[in-house]
């Protein structure tokens, strides 16, 4: 079945691509299919491997915005690696991958390292020259990429679950952190001190953070209370409004909450006029965020949603986006315009998969989970690539025996098949018969 | 193809059924979409909580996995889960009860997962993963794993090279051990061979004299003589006359062949009947004297001659030396050099001796076996026995010689008769103890194992218990096949019983029994008595009245209504009214008419009782042998299983328990049969521990026990303080 639908997608595509041949279709909506049909039929890349730097859980990845090329990464041992995701190795016979390679990274010994677990990275949006990085150790740090140091480090009193810079902001330069208590802090790095606070969630963490990436002083946040609030942080009497769901709950605790269990991820769409969130009530939302009303569209129910920050992604530049959660050792998927009553699951992982994120321009997931590793899933596990591999040996060969019969030389031994393939043959002896 | 998954997961085997997976795998071959559906169904036997049949499962999936692409896939795909049921890397996951297959299953899962890496890790990106994982998170030593499986091939290796050291070292020790005695035994061999030869020539030549003696008659006899004279006799009781008759040879042929009628060293067979028929016996008698007589071979009668195949030769003086020797190098052979030359054999064959010193030495062997059977075949008349019979009797008489070199070899059923105990007592004694537990046991409680103890010891045939066994048995099937052994047990207890008395007192000497003496008062005043009371002589009648004992018989008398009614060969049936059991046709059962049991089985019951009776009778061996199929002692699956959960390794708990429950059903206790070979898991967890705990730890009985103990608090409250106030309202 999957294999017509894939077929039909590529028929689209193809036709699509006539069209805008002929001049009947924008040349961006034909890109833009073509991003979301790479979307579509994700599987773990058979010849990209990550080179390991982690010897304890991935808690979060994030590409830098700048060049869309940097991964930085962080451990639950303190570490923060940073890949290159432009820069690979070339084909190594032994795995048979090719690994992006590490420009540097801190390792827990390091002086200035987090001690304990880090739950958040992220780059700063202008530049790659600062990240920040947050974690149990109750601190936010922000690094100097290029000494790999610390420039500064705020404590706080309980732990720190998420914090987030936004990406589009140039009036204010604020961080956003979730911790322990209710309170949610903003920290201006120019002021090196948490300048607001706001209160507004019932007594709780807070679990989640988020930008609006349309409107630079719009903020979501997320917390046990089962309430996702959004702000407007110029005003410092209270919230903008709390996302309520009017329908009834099971709990019939309070009546009109977000979720009917906290509310442990949120990420605005790429057009940022909706509001994604997922709570521990195994459900995914997504609210408009100007009426604050739920979009009536029932999304496939999802498992495994921990009690902690969900690192989920959307994506924004496909005809059809879809949604990346990870779910126990699992990252379903689905379309957001379109979606269907199941969702697919990408298995890759052992053990549980912590984040995910989308590079846009490598059309490509990257996911790190508790087994140590980060992950790169593309468009049928780049197969794509290993027959154009095998498609060049075969005319490599061939050229070589054309030259061969024209200086009437004795035939080439025949070359093996690549081993990756001979590898996937069906092996059936023939005593079975 | 889900009832093929299902029979393979289900053999409890440690390995696969050759036969049925190439049937699952010819089905699997066909489509793709098989294949995924066996993974489907072996998935859902990886989920079932027992580790035989995941271990089965799983040894499926691996032979899958080498074949289908399809199947890699899917497993690969969920691998994760696949891991789980398989090595317990999740922690609140381990894996199910039999503890062998379980270590068996994930060491076997390890190293598939290895094996499959390293063939197909190039193909299948997230088996490289999991294999990464494996390493890095859950610790999973690979290359230990490699390493102990090389150590393991390493020390194996040590092993087999120190074995062969050892066994070339005892194979030139014999060697040497042979080059030094060979010289010896040859020499030994042949001395008793020319003792032999000088004895007595070789069979053949004495068979052909005594053909041609016989052939031409008397004359011949003469001839016979000097033979006779070196003693050359027949073995048999008349021998000694034999050569008697050689002496005053005047006698006839034909009173030899009367008097070789009785000992079976002549026999005239008459041929043509016609002619006997015609002539009277006597008459017969007389031709056939006069024929003989006269050296006259008629054709009518055939002279057939049985030579003995033994031989005895008789120690005279003449050869004292001889046999001396001969005995000597005989005894020699028997009991050292044949034995050392066997053993030799053994050790060289064992030990990979050359093929020429193993040949060397069967040919010895072979040697000093003829010697020796030559020697067994020779009865030797020892000197000292035959002065002897010269002593106290006639010259005449001689006494055959003792067997030399006889062991006895008496069938154990026949021992008492011959008055060897020792041996047997030897054997029972280790299993007095286990016969005392028994009846410990059975007094303290009427718990389930007492009665496997029992019949684990009724086994031994040696033992007491073994025979109350078969009495018991035998009176339960005397009394209806249906009765149960319990029942027979009530029936015992409900025996009566008198008291210990004077007689029983004094059974050794029963002279001693005293009659207690009686006062008699002759006056019966209150105050007014003899000074000297006098005790009376008990009277003879009195005493043995002491010594009668009567018994009464407290049960109904239930007169008999029944009667045996066996067939009998007059025509008749059997008209004896016994009980239970008639004493010529065994246990009483029912029969129609003619005498022919009514119920079958019955019948061949009560058939296969007396052929087993009768087995039992001539081979006690065998029956014995029988029934070492029940369980050994050292077979209790429970200390098995125990001894199992303590170390881990396969005892074959399993196996006993397999055993134990055919065992039962053999009982016949109705007990439905599990299609399946597994190991049940069930009987594992149901230890005498857990038993007594859900006894000891039921609700009820601990609210019993809660209970009494308040009970007995309350009272020593109350008797302390039960007259102050606060204790008093309770």
């Amino acid at each position: 079945m999957s294999s017509v639908s894939q077929k039909a997608n590529h028929h689209a595509l193809l036709h699509r691509l006539t069209n805008q041949s002929n001049g009947l279709l924008k040349p961006l909506k034909l890109q833009r299919s073509v991003v979301s049909y790479f979307m579509q039929h994700l599987e773990l890349s058979r010849n990209k491997d990550f080179k390991t730097v982690h010897s304890s859980a991935i808690n979060d990845v994030n590409i830098d915005l700048t060049e869309n090329r940097y991964l930085l990464s962080g451990g639950a041992d303190g570490t923060i690696a940073i890949h290159d995701l432009e820069n690979l190795t070339d084909i190594d016979e032994i795995n048979h991958s090719r690994t992006y390679k590490l420009v540097c990274s801190v390792s827990p010994s390091n002086r200035n390292a987090h001690k304990r677990s880090i739950e958040t990275v992220q780059w700063y949006p202008l530049d790659t020259g600062i990240f920040t990085s947050s974690g149990t150790d109750r601190l936010l740090k922000i690094w100097d990429t290029n000494t790999l140091k610390t420039a500064e480090e705020y404590n706080f009193s309980g732990v720190v679950h998420c914090h987030q810079m936004s990406s589009i902001a140039t009036k204010h330069n604020l961080i956003a952190i979730g911790t322990d208590s209710s309170i949610v802090k903003l920290v201006d790095p120019r002021a090196g001190s948490a300048t607001h606070s706001l209160r507004g969630h019932k007594d709780g963490e807070v679990r989640a953070v988020s930008w609006s990436n349309k409107d630079e002083f719009l903020l979501a946040t997320g917390g046990v209370d089962n309430f996702a609030i959004l702000w407007d942080v110029r005003t410092a009497k209270g919230c903008l409004m709390k996302l309520q769901d009017k329908k009834k709950k099971k709990s019939g605790f309070t009546p009109d909450t977000t979720h009917d269990g906290s509310v442990n991820g949120l990420h605005f769409t790429g057009d940022g006029l909706h509001l994604a969130t997922v709570g521990t009530d195994q459900k995914f939302f997504l609210w408009n965020v100007y009426t604050g009303k739920k979009l009536p569209m029932n999304f496939p129910a999802l498992s495994h949603i921990k009690r902690r920050c969900i690192k989920f992604y959307l994506t924004k530049g496909g005809s059809d986006n879809h949604a990346f959660i990870p779910t126990g050792s699992s990252i379903s998927t689905f379309s957001l315009s379109l979606p269907s009553s199941k969702s697919k699951h990408l298995y890759g992982h052992y053990n549980s998969v912590n984040c995910c994120t989308y590079h846009e321009q490598g059309n490509q997931l990257i996911s790190g989970g508790n087994d140590q590793k980060i992950l790169a899933w593309t468009h049928k596990g780049d197969q794509d690539f290993e027959e154009y591999l095998c498609d060049r040996q075969v005319e490599k060969m061939e050229n070589k025996v054309k030259r061969n019969l024209e200086e009437v030389l004795e035939l080439p031994p025949m070359q093996p098949i690549p081993e990756a393939i001979a590898q996937t043959l069906d092996t059936w002896s023939d005593d079975e018969v | 193809m889900k009832k093929c998954v299902h029979e393979l997961t289900n053999t409890g085997n440690p390995s696969l059924p050759e036969a049925e997976t190439k049937k699952f795998k010819r089905l699997c071959r066909e489509s793709d979409d098989y294949v995924r559906y066996a993974f489907y169904l072996i998935m859902k036997q990886l989920t079932k909580n027992h580790s035989e049949i995941r271990l089965s499962a799983f040894q499926l999936a691996d032979e899958l996995f080498n074949r289908s692409h399809a199947f890699r896939e899917i497993l690969v795909l969920h691998l994760q889960q696949f891991l789980a049921l398989t090595t317990a890397l999740e922690v609140n996951k381990p894996l199910p009860p039999p503890s062998a297959a379980a270590n068996k299953l994930k060491s076997e899962t390890l190293l598939a997962i290895q094996r499959w890496y390293e063939k197909y890790g190039k193909g299948y990106r997230k088996l490289v993963h999991g294999y990464d994982y494996l390493k890095n998170c859950k610790f999973v030593d690979f290359t230990n794993l490699q390493a102990q499986n090389q150590a393991e091939r390493l020390r194996l290796e040590k092993e087999e090279k120190r074995k062969q050291k050892a066994m070339a070292d005892k194979v030139t020790k014999v060697l040497k051990e042979i080059s030094e005695t060979q010289q010896e035994i040859v020499n030994c061999a042949t001395e008793t061979e020319n003792c032999l030869k000088l004895l007595l020539p070789t069979t053949s030549e004495e068979t052909l004299m005594d053909f041609s003696s016989l052939e031409s008659n008397n004359p011949s006899l003469e001839s016979r003589e000097p033979f006779q004279s070196c003693s050359v006799s027949n073995q048999s009781h008349n021998t000694s006359h034999c050569t008697n008759l050689d002496r005053d040879k005047s006698k006839c042929l034909s009173d030899k062949v009367g008097q070789s009628s009785l000992s079976g060293m002549l026999l005239n067979n008459v041929e043509s009947m016609d002619n006997t028929s015609l002539i009277s016996d006597n008459d017969c008698e007389d031709e056939e004297n006069d024929l003989v007589a006269h050296g006259y071979n008629s054709t009518k009668f055939i002279l057939s001659i049985e030579v003995p195949d033994k031989v005895s030769v008789q120690e005279t003086t003449d050869n004292t030396d001889i046999m001396q020797s001969l005995k000597d190098s005989s005894k020699l052979i028997d009991n050292t050099y044949l034995p050392k030359v066997i053993r030799w054999l053994e050790i060289l064959s064992k030990n990979g001796g050359k093929e020429n010193d193993i040949k060397s030495a069967i040919d010895l062997k072979i040697h000093l076996e003829t010697i020796k059977s030559k020697c067994v075949d020779l009865k030797l008349v020892s000197m000292e026995t035959n002065k002897n019979k010269l002593d106290d009797s006639d010259d005449d008489f001689e006494e055959v010689p003792e067997k030399e070199g006889f062991e006895p070899h008496i069938p154990p059923h026949l021992r008492a008769e011959y008055g060897l105990t020792d041996n047997v007592t030897t054997q029972a004694k280790p299993q007095l103890v286990t016969v005392s537990s028994e009846s410990f046991s059975k007094a303290s409680t009427g718990w389930n194992l007492k009665e496997r103890l029992t019949s684990q010891v009724a086994a031994d045939p040696t033992t007491m218990a073994n025979a109350l066994a078969k009495v018991e048995s035998q009176s339960v099937m005397s009394t209806s096949p249906k009765m149960s052994r319990q029942n027979s047990q009530e029936t015992a207890s409900n025996i009566p019983f008198v008291e210990f008395g004077a007689d029983l007192a004094c059974w050794e000497n029963p002279d001693q029994i005293e009659v207690p003496s009686v006062i008699k008062y002759d006056s019966l005043h209150r105050f007014w008595t003899p000074k000297e009371t006098e005790t009376e002589k008990p009277s003879q009648h009195e005493l043995s009245a002491l010594k009668n004992r009567v018994f009464s018989f407290p049960g109904k008398f239930e007169p008999v209504k029944w009667k045996c009614r066996a067939p009998m060969p007059n025509g008749k049936v059997c008209e004896r009214m016994d009980r239970i059991k008639c004493p010529f046709h065994g246990t009483i059962i029912a029969r129609d008419e003619t005498g022919k049991p009514s119920n079958v089985t019955d019948s061949s019951e009560a058939h296969q009782k007396e052929v087993t009776a009768l087995v039992e009778q001539e081979e006690p061996s065998t029956s014995c042998c029988n029934e070492n199929h029940e369980l050994q002692p050292w077979q209790d699956p429970e200390l098995q299983r125990e001894i199992e959960h303590a170390t881990g390794h396969d005892l074959g708990s399993a196996r006993s328990q397999k055993l134990l429950d055919k065992a039962t059903k053999g009982k016949g206790k109705g007990k439905k049969s599990k299609k399946s070979n597994l190991t049940n898991i069930k009987a594992i967890q149901n230890t005498t521990h857990k038993r007594l705990s859900a006894k000891v730890f039921n609700k009820r009985s601990l609210k019993k026990v809660c209970a009494t103990l308040d009970n007995c608090d309350y009272k020593r409250i109350r008797d302390k303080f039960g007259n102050q106030f606060h204790y008093s309202l309770k």
